[in-house]
């Protein structure tokens, strides 16, 4: 039924959408001091202040492009829009359709392929990312398996999985780095399948939540998984996919107060659940 | 013969369609898909909980508020003035409620919310403890029913509106979520314990994760003695209960001078509404009925109470069928003696 309603969202959104549109004015980030500042030597997609519903800047950090990829999973298997680089800056902008966006950035040259990935939300109508993260988009790729559902992020102390495939097929046993802005450096191994389980770090600080879209639910810390690896040819390929994750589920919150309330809850209703004498004897 | 308990009844037919939309709205999301876009829907008309992780579908009354909270007050705050189409996302996701609505009507509660459910057994199982039946006077019914339409207007309307117009803190943007007792209920039931912890964040997301406890350890104690404490006041009940004139499913009752003096069918009604026993037409299908059908069920004389798709009559009351019923379980949903008797096993069970 919602796929109803999508898709008439979809028509009436062309007419709709232009008067909702706040004119476009996002100051140009100044992203080659934000890649003097990133935490990580390794290809990322930083995001550049906050974005709104219809666009986010990005900047390119430890990697040059002139345009990056981006994909939403709502043309299906059309190929990316190409949005250009300017002083190693982009915009992605919300389509009327569309929520998760994949974007990819490619530096080739004779030694290699450097690709940095990363995944943007709006909170639009779309498809399920599934089969956009399920094309083959890179030589050297990190699929996130599956990908934060929306309102929720990637938390410390959580596993989640990650295919790392090369030409279409898994990378077994092969070594992935992890950074964090926190400073925490590690590495995982993929498995058989060439599945790789992270468990984030509990290095986010125990920050007071912002309201707005935040839920309430506080401070948040940068990461960024590469892998690399160098084909028969010579050819050395190093790729990575980086995003966000948020404190600890138990973060902020309290069992013992949450088992207090409930307890003074069930008390209030006790006098509800016991018999009256008079009803005993009656 | 005539007399046999029906091995169907509507109450059995009810309780197993309850079990199947359990499993479906806490653990459905391996059979739909586990990202928002693959979930049955985010408008369903009934608490199903979009913080239970496994679930199948969406409640309507999450994305009420996130709609009305970021698309509405947000964007007024940004742009200075309101515009219709800033309603329009709000008017699709009524219009997918809609298309779910227009067949089951308020069946959704009766039938296919977790939380209903949850509580029915809660009621069920105090049977089995033998605590007492705890229900509502005619008044209290009828003094009950504001309460359920100030959560909806003030929860799930206002306080997203003006958190978005950042008038209120950000924290009451979704303010009914975060004293829901669906969300706890069916979190626990997927074994998942974070949402009863307490957030302490900031004072206001304390205080609401404190009411949101309390009220759920009351509605799960008191559901022991009382059928569907929660529904009384829940804000889903008002809002179905605004569109339920607009569905061809519904609750007929026809004048009977019987009535008067029976009332069976509001001592079986686990929503105690009065005009189940002293209205009929269009009156005696009041706001708070969840389309159970337990009534009908209970209603000794043949055809006054039916429930209806359309000009199908779905189910009608007949004094046969009530007699049988009536063998296997009172009204106010006690097993009867008689049959735990002829089934000794089930009677030391019971003991
Ligand atoms: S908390 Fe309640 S209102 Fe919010 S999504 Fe869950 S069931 Fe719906
Ligand atoms: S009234 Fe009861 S059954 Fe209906 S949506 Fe609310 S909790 Fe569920
Ligand atoms: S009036 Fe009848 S159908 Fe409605 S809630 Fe009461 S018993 Fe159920």
């Amino acid at each position: 039924m919602d796929k109803l309603a999508l898709l008439i969202l979809t028509l009436c959104a062309a007419g709709a959408d232009a008067a909702v549109r706040p004119p476009a004015g996002q100051p140009a980030p100044d992203c080659l001091a934000a890649e003097a500042a990133a935490f990580s030597t390794l290809p990322m997609l930083v995001p550049a202040g906050r974005g709104d519903r219809q666009g986010a800047p990005y900047c390119l950090a430890n990697l040059r492009a002139e345009a990056v990829e981006v994909r939403n999973g709502a043309g299906g298997f059309a190929p990316p829009a190409s949005v250009p680089v300017e002083r190693a800056g982009f915009k992605v902008q919300a389509g009327k359709v569309g929520n998760y966006h994949w974007l990819q950035a490619t530096e080739a040259s004779q030694a290699g392929v450097v690709t940095a990935s990363t995944a943007h939300y709006f909170s639009n109508p779309g498809p399920a990312p599934t089969a956009m993260l399920h094309l083959a988009k890179a030589d050297l790729e990190i699929v996130p398996q599956p990908l934060p559902r929306e309102h929720w992020r990637y938390r410390a102390g959580e596993t989640w999985e990650f295919l790392i495939r090369f030409k279409g097929e898994p990378v077994r046993d092969m070594g992935v780095r992890l950074e964090t802005s926190a400073g925490t450096q590690q590495v995982f191994r993929t498995d058989g399948e060439g599945v790789l389980r992270v468990t984030f770090p509990a290095d986010v600080a125990n920050e007071a939540p912002k309201g707005g879209h935040d839920h309430g639910r506080g401070g948040q810390n940068r990461f960024v998984l590469a892998v690399g690896l160098t084909d028969q040819d010579g050819r050395y390929y190093l790729t990575g996919f980086n995003h966000v994750y948020g404190a600890a589920a138990d973060a902020n919150r309290s069992l013992a107060a949450g088992l207090g309330f409930l307890a003074l809850g069930g008390l209030v209703a006790v006098p509800l659940v016991v018999r009256r004498k008079e009803n005993k004897n009656g | 013969m005539a007399d046999a308990v029906p091995r169907l009844t509507l109450g059995r037919l009810r309780l197993a369609v309850q079990l199947v939309m359990l499993f479906v709205t806490v653990y459905g999301g391996s059979l739909v898909g586990y990202y928002t876009a693959e979930k049955i829907t985010g408008s369903l008309p009934a608490l199903s909980c979009a913080y239970d992780k496994l679930n199948g579908a969406h409640c309507q009354l999450i994305t009420t508020q996130h709609q009305l909270h970021h698309r509405v007050g947000e964007q007024i705050a940004q742009l200075g003035h309101f515009a219709l189409n800033m309603v329009l996302p709000l008017a699709f996701s009524f219009l997918a409620f809609y298309l779910f609505f227009v067949v089951l009507n308020k069946a959704f509660c009766g039938w296919i919310c977790p939380l209903g459910t949850v509580q029915e057994l809660i009621y069920r199982l105090g049977r089995r403890l033998k605590r007492p039946f705890r229900n509502l006077s005619e008044t209290a019914a009828r003094r009950l029913r504001p309460v359920k339409w100030a959560l909806l207007l003030g929860l799930v309307f206002a306080l997203p509106v003006t958190a978005g117009l950042g008038v209120t803190p950000a924290s009451t943007g979704d303010v009914f979520c975060q004293i829901c007792p669906s969300r706890l209920a069916t979190t626990l039931l997927t074994g998942d314990t974070e949402q009863i912890m307490v957030r302490s964040s900031d004072a206001l997301v304390f205080v609401f994760g404190a009411l949101a406890n309390t009220l759920f350890g009351f509605v799960v104690v008191a559901a022991l003695a009382a059928r569907q404490p929660f529904c009384r006041i829940c804000p889903l009940m008002a809002l179905n209960a605004a569109f339920q004139r607009l569905s061809p499913m519904r609750l007929v009752k026809t004048e009977s001078d019987k009535c008067e003096k029976c009332g069976i069918c509001r001592q079986a009604c686990p929503m105690d509404i009065p005009e189940i026993h002293h209205e009929h037409g269009r009156q005696a299908f009041a706001e708070d009925c969840t389309l159970c059908g337990r009534c009908a069920e209970y209603c000794p004389q043949d055809g006054v109470i039916q429930l209806k798709f359309g000009p199908l009559a779905l189910f009608k009351s007949s004094r046969a069928y009530y007699k049988a019923r009536f063998k296997g379980e009172t009204p106010a949903g006690e097993a009867k003696p008689l049959r735990r008797m002829e089934r000794p096993a089930a009677g030391t069970a019971d003991a």
